[in-house]
């Protein structure tokens, strides 16, 4: 496949990806009926549109994250790996080590209005070490990049 | 972070009168990727170093030195 034809296939999907997307957004504005089958343990039914439009945008953000993937040249798929592994994993490493710290020294890590339950502190953890590892990754793929140019 | 090994890459694009923009529409690479060939900061991978030589008409020795 020549670089012409790759690049136009590219654009077609992501064309094909945007009609699919504004489709999706008239059906969950639209279909107001409630979802059929909704398991009662689960609360209230929400409606057929919010559902079809949820799943519409999970295929979607599936789908555009395929296709931006395959599209990148080798060098920038480099980048990524090497900042998904190295800034991912020391980000992570020193997010944890400033959390725990934090947390044995007693500092209140939530802030105030929000309540201190235990779901609240692993939201918390879990938050610290995504955003650690997304800070370590972003570190890390500009620092690839500006050591070759 | 420098190649094992030279390239005369950008000698064969000014011979062209190519930009990098240029070269790296007709590779499908991003005109970042050709800085870093240019500057031996990135080892192309095989496919690509024989798109390199396809298009620039020469065989891959010629373009990329031990």
């Amino acid at each position: 496949m020549n670089v012409e034809t790759k690049t136009t296939n590219a654009k077609n999907h992501m064309d094909a990806l945007t009609v699919g997307l504004c489709t999706l957004t008239v059906v969950g504005a639209g279909a107001t009926a409630a979802m059929p089958f909704w398991p009662q343990q689960l609360g209230n039914a929400p409606s057929i549109g919010v559902v079809v439009l949820a799943a519409g945008l999970a295929v979607f953000l599936a789908l555009h994250t395929y296709y931006w993937w395959r599209d990148l040249d080798e060098a920038a798929k480099e980048a990524h790996k090497w900042a998904w592994w190295w800034g991912g994993n020391i980000g992570f490493i020193v997010g944890a080590a400033v959390f725990l710290t934090a947390a044995l020294a007693g500092v209140d890590i939530l802030p105030a209005p929000i309540p201190h339950t235990d779901a609240a502190l692993i939201a918390a953890g879990f938050i610290a070490a995504f955003a650690a590892q997304a800070v370590g990754y972003g570190i890390a793929w500009c620092g690839w990049w500006i050591a070759r140019q | 972070m420098t190649s094992e090994f030279t390239n005369r890459l950008k000698v064969f694009r000014a011979e062209r009168n190519w930009t990098q923009t240029d070269l790296a529409d007709q590779l499908g690479v991003s005109r970042q990727t050709i800085q870093a060939l240019e500057k031996g900061r990135y080892d192309p991978s095989l496919p690509l170093a024989f798109r390199i030589s396809r298009l620039l008409n020469q065989p891959i020795e010629a373009i990329f030195i031990a």
